[in-house]
C-alpha cells in the first residue's frame, strides 16, 4: 500500500484549564505504516493519551479542548468530518481498547449484546447472524465456550476476559487500525503476556494496524516495530523499536531506559535515576529544550528548542537534542545488559 | 541469630458476600498457611500477582487486622492477638510506607505539620525546636529541601509526596518498614530515585524491610530474599538472585518468562511460557497444589496432594512436588508415567 495509513501533520492540542490554555500537545507529526505497530511511551502527563483520543476524534465536542493540524487516516482528513461521518469512521475504521476494562464495559448489558451493539451501528447483519459473528469474535480472542459466555454480564468475566471482550467489541467491525491506550496497565504480568500475544496474533492474522500507547518500555520491547518516546507532548525521540532502544540520541530516552529497573539486570549498587519531574504543562511550557532542567547534558544552545530531526547515518531515527552525533554515541551509550536467565 | 520478625502458619480469611442480606457465601482464603522470617537489616521482597494475599500478610504483620491462626512474633514478641493499647509502644518500632502517595496524605495539613504530629504522638520531641530540627532533618534525609515543611501535599510531585511518606515511617525511628507497593504509582523516572533511597535508608539505619510489589523488577533491585505468593501461599522462599537464575517452582518460572523485559531481543534464547486460563477463585481454591490447574507440568500427584515449602537447595525453598532442578527426574513411583517429558 502506498503511502501510511495515519499521518498525523502538526497535531496540537490545547485544554482551557482554569481560563488559560494549556498546551498539552505541541506540533506533533508521526506516521503509521500499514500493518506496522507504534508504541507512543511516555511519562504521565507527556500527552500520550490525547493524542490517541485525537486521533480517536474523542473529546472533540468538549469545549474546554482546541485542536489543530491535521489527522489523515487512509487518506482522509479527519479534522474535516463532522460527528455523524466520524462516527462512520469509528469502530468500522478505527477501532479502540482503554486501559481499564472494569470501566469501559456497561455492567447491566450482557457481554455478547455490548459486542453486537458495534455490529448493529453500522449495520451488519440480522439479530441471528449477528450473534453467530459476536460468538465467532468471542472464540478469536480466546474466550473459553464463547457460546455460553456470550450471555454472560461483565461481573462474570475475569479481569483478562474483559479486556479479551473489549478487544472483540473494538475488532467487531473490521476495523483497518487499532488504538490501545494502556491496554495492560490494568492487569497482572501473566494476563499481561496472554493480552499481547492475543494482539500480536490478530495484527498477524488481520494485517492490523496498531497503535498501542503505554508506559512501560517493557511492553514496547516485546510488541513494538516502531516507537516514539513523547515528552511534555513533544516527540522527543522516534524510530525502529531495536534502533532507539539499542542506540538512544536523545538523553531522555537513554536515561528513561537505564533507570528500569528490569528484572534481567543484576542488582547494582544504585540506579542511575533522573531529577526531578517532567514539567506539568497545565503551569506553562518550559523554554526551549523541555528536557533541559532534568539534563545533565544541556549547554547554551539547548535554550532554543530542537527540531526533529535524524542523522546522516540512520534516516529513520529522529531525535529533538542539539548534541552532537558523535557525542550521543559517546554519553547515551547503554549498559550491557546483564546475563540473560 | 533470631529473627526480628517470625510468622509461622499464618492465616487470615475474610468471610465473602455478606452485603443487604449477611448471606456469607464463603470464606475467601487470602493468607493460607504462610510462615517465613525477616532477620534484622533484611529486606524480604513479596511478589505476586492481584489477589494472592501480599497485603493481607502485610496488614497482618503490621496488626492493621488480626489473623484467625498462626504467630506473628516481633523480637521475641508474640503480637498476634495482642489489644490496640498494648500494640501502641510496637507502632513506634513497625512503621507502614502506602502505595498511593496521592490518597495516604492529609490534603489540608503541611508537610511539618503531619512529621511533627507523628513524632509528637510517640512522646520523642521533647520540645518544639527540637521538634522542629527533627522534621528539617528527616527531609532532608529522604532528599527534600527543608522549606517544604511549610508546602501542603497538591504542592508537591507524586515522587516528592511518596518521599514525604518516607519520612513520616522514619520519623519515630522503626526498625522494621512495610513498604506495600510503595512505587507502583509513580513513573519510571521518578521510581529509581525511590527505590534507591529505601535502599540507602536501609543501610544507613539498619533497618529490616518487609517490601511488597507486582514487579519482578523493581522486587529485584531492593530484596535480599524474595517470596513469591500464589492464592494466599507462599510458593517460593529464596535468596534474591536465585529466584531469577534458577526458580525452582512453575509459577515463578512463569511469572518470570510473563515480564515484558525492555530489550527488543530478550525473547531471543528466552522461554516463553503463556499460563492459560485466570488465577482460580480464592473463594474455592483448588485442591492440592493450588498452581496445578495451570501449571505445564501438573501430574496427578498434584491434583490431590498439598506440597510443602521444603527446602530444595540451601536457603533456597519452594512448594512443589516436582520442582525445576535440571537434570532430576520426577520423583514418581514407577507405575506412574509422566504426562510430559521434563
Amino acid at each position: 500500500m502506498a503511502g501510511p495509513l495515519v499521518d498525523v501533520r502538526s497535531l496540537s492540542v490545547r485544554i482551557n484549564v482554569g481560563g488559560r490554555m494549556a498546551t498539552v500537545v505541541d506540533d506533533l507529526s508521526f506516521s503509521v505504516a500499514a500493518g506496522e505497530v507504534l508504541c507512543i511511551v511516555g511519562e504521565s502527563g507527556c500527552g500520550k493519551t490525547v493524542t490517541a483520543r485525537a486521533v480517536m476524534g474523542l473529546s472533540r465536542s468538549d469545549p474546554s479542548f482546541a485542536f489543530a493540524g491535521e489527522i489523515v487516516f487512509d487518506g482522509q482528513n479527519l479534522m474535516e468530518l463532522d460527528e455523524t461521518e466520524m462516527r462512520r469512521v469509528r469502530g468500522a475504521g478505527i477501532g479502540m481498547i482503554f486501559q481499564d476494562p472494569m470501566t469501559s464495559l456497561n455492567p447491566l448489558h450482557r457481554i455478547g449484546e455490548q459486542i453486537g451493539e458495534a455490529l448493529a451501528t453500522h449495520g451488519r447483519g440480522g439479530r441471528q447472524l449477528r450473534r453467530q459473528l459476536v460468538i465467532d469474535l468471542l472464540q478469536q480472542v480466546g474466550i473459553p465456550n464463547p457460546e455460553a459466555r456470550i450471555d454472560d454480564y461483565p461481573h462474570q468475566f475475569s479481569g483478562g476476559m474483559r479486556q479479551r471482550a473489549m478487544i472483540a467489541m473494538a475488532l467487531a467491525c473490521g476495523p483497518s487500525l487499532l488504538i490501545a491506550d494502556e491496554p495492560t496497565t490494568a492487569l497482572d504480568v501473566t494476563t499481561q503476556k496472554q493480552i499481547l500475544t492475543l494482539i500480536s496474533r490478530l495484527k498477524a492474522e488481520r494485517g492490523m494496524t496498531v497503535m498501542l500507547i503505554t508506559h512501560d518500555l517493557g511492553v514496547v520491547a516485546e510488541i513494538a516495530d516502531r516507537v516514539m518516546v513523547m515528552y511534555a507532548g513533544q516527540c522527543v525521540e522516534t524510530g525502529l523499536v531495536r534502533s532507539v532502544f539499542g542506540k538512544p540520541r536523545h538523553p531522555y530516552t537513554a536515561r528513561l531506559l537505564a533507570s528500569i529497573p528490569a528484572a534481567n539486570r543484576v542488582r547494582s549498587a544504585r540506579l542511575p535515576s533522573i531529577e526531578g519531574a517532567p514539567p506539568v504543562l497545565t503551569e506553562g511550557r518550559p523554554e526551549g529544550c523541555p528536557f533541559r532542567p532534568r539534563c545533565n547534558q544541556a549547554f547554551d544552545r539547548c535554550i532554543e528548542l530542537p527540531p526533529l530531526m535524524a542523522d546522516a547515518g540512520d534516516t529513520d531515527h529522529f531525535d529533538r537534542c542539539w548534541l552532537p552525533a558523535s557525542l550521543k554515541a559517546l554519553l547515551l551509550k547503554q549498559p550491557e545488559p546483564g546475563p540473560e536467565r | 541469630m533470631a529473627p526480628l520478625v517470625r510468622v509461622v502458619r499464618l492465616k487470615k480469611y475474610f468471610a465473602s458476600g455478606g452485603g443487604w442480606f449477611r448471606h456469607s457465601r464463603g470464606l475467601v482464603r487470602a493468607v493460607d498457611d504462610v510462615s517465613f522470617d525477616i532477620f534484622e537489616g533484611e529486606t524480604l521482597g513479596l511478589v505476586g500477582e492481584s489477589g494472592c494475599g501480599k497485603s493481607t500478610l502485610a496488614r497482618c504483620i503490621v496488626r492493621l487486622v488480626e489473623p484467625d491462626a498462626g504467630t506473628v512474633s516481633f523480637d521475641g514478641d508474640d503480637i498476634t492477638h495482642k489489644s490496640m493499647r498494648a500494640l501502641r509502644p510496637l507502632r513506634r518500632q513497625i512503621q507502614l510506607v502506602f502505595q498511593d502517595p496521592f490518597a495516604s496524605l492529609n490534603p489540608r495539613a503541611r508537610i511539618g505539620a503531619m512529621l511533627r504530629a507523628a513524632i509528637k504522638l510517640h512522646g520523642i520531641g521533647t520540645s518544639d525546636t527540637d521538634c522542629a530540627a527533627r522534621v528539617s532533618s528527616l527531609l532532608n534525609r529522604v532528599g527534600l529541601p527543608t522549606h517544604f515543611m511549610d508546602s501542603f501535599p497538591s504542592d508537591l510531585s507524586g515522587g516528592q509526596r511518596q518521599r514525604v511518606g518516607i519520612a513520616r515511617a522514619l520519623a519515630v525511628g522503626p526498625r522494621l518498614i512495610v513498604a506495600d507497593e510503595p512505587v507502583s504509582a509513580l513513573d519510571v523516572s521518578v521510581q529509581a530515585g525511590i527505590l534507591n533511597l529505601l535502599r540507602d535508608l536501609k543501610d544507613e539505619l539498619a533497618l529490616s524491610m518487609l517490601f511488597i510489589s507486582h514487579d519482578l523488577g523493581v522486587i529485584r533491585h531492593v530484596s535480599d530474599r524474595i517470596g513469591v505468593m500464589y492464592l494466599g501461599k507462599l510458593v517460593e522462599l529464596a535468596p534474591a538472585d536465585a529466584i531469577y537464575e534458577r526458580p525452582l517452582h512453575p509459577y515463578t518460572e512463569a511469572l518470570l518468562s510473563a515480564i515484558p523485559l525492555p530489550d527488543p531481543d530478550a525473547h531471543l534464547g528466552r522461554k516463553n511460557i503463556v499460563l492459560e486460563g485466570d488465577v482460580p477463585s480464592p473463594l474455592a481454591p483448588p485442591p492440592g497444589c493450588r498452581f496445578h490447574t495451570r501449571c505445564p507440568h501438573a501430574q496427578s500427584l498434584c491434583q490431590s496432594e498439598e506440597p510443602a515449602l521444603v527446602e530444595h537447595l540451601p536457603g533456597h525453598r519452594a512448594a512443589c512436588h516436582f520442582p525445576l532442578l535440571s537434570g532430576s527426574l520426577p520423583r514418581l513411583p514407577p507405575t506412574w508415567a509422566p504426562t510430559r517429558p521434563r
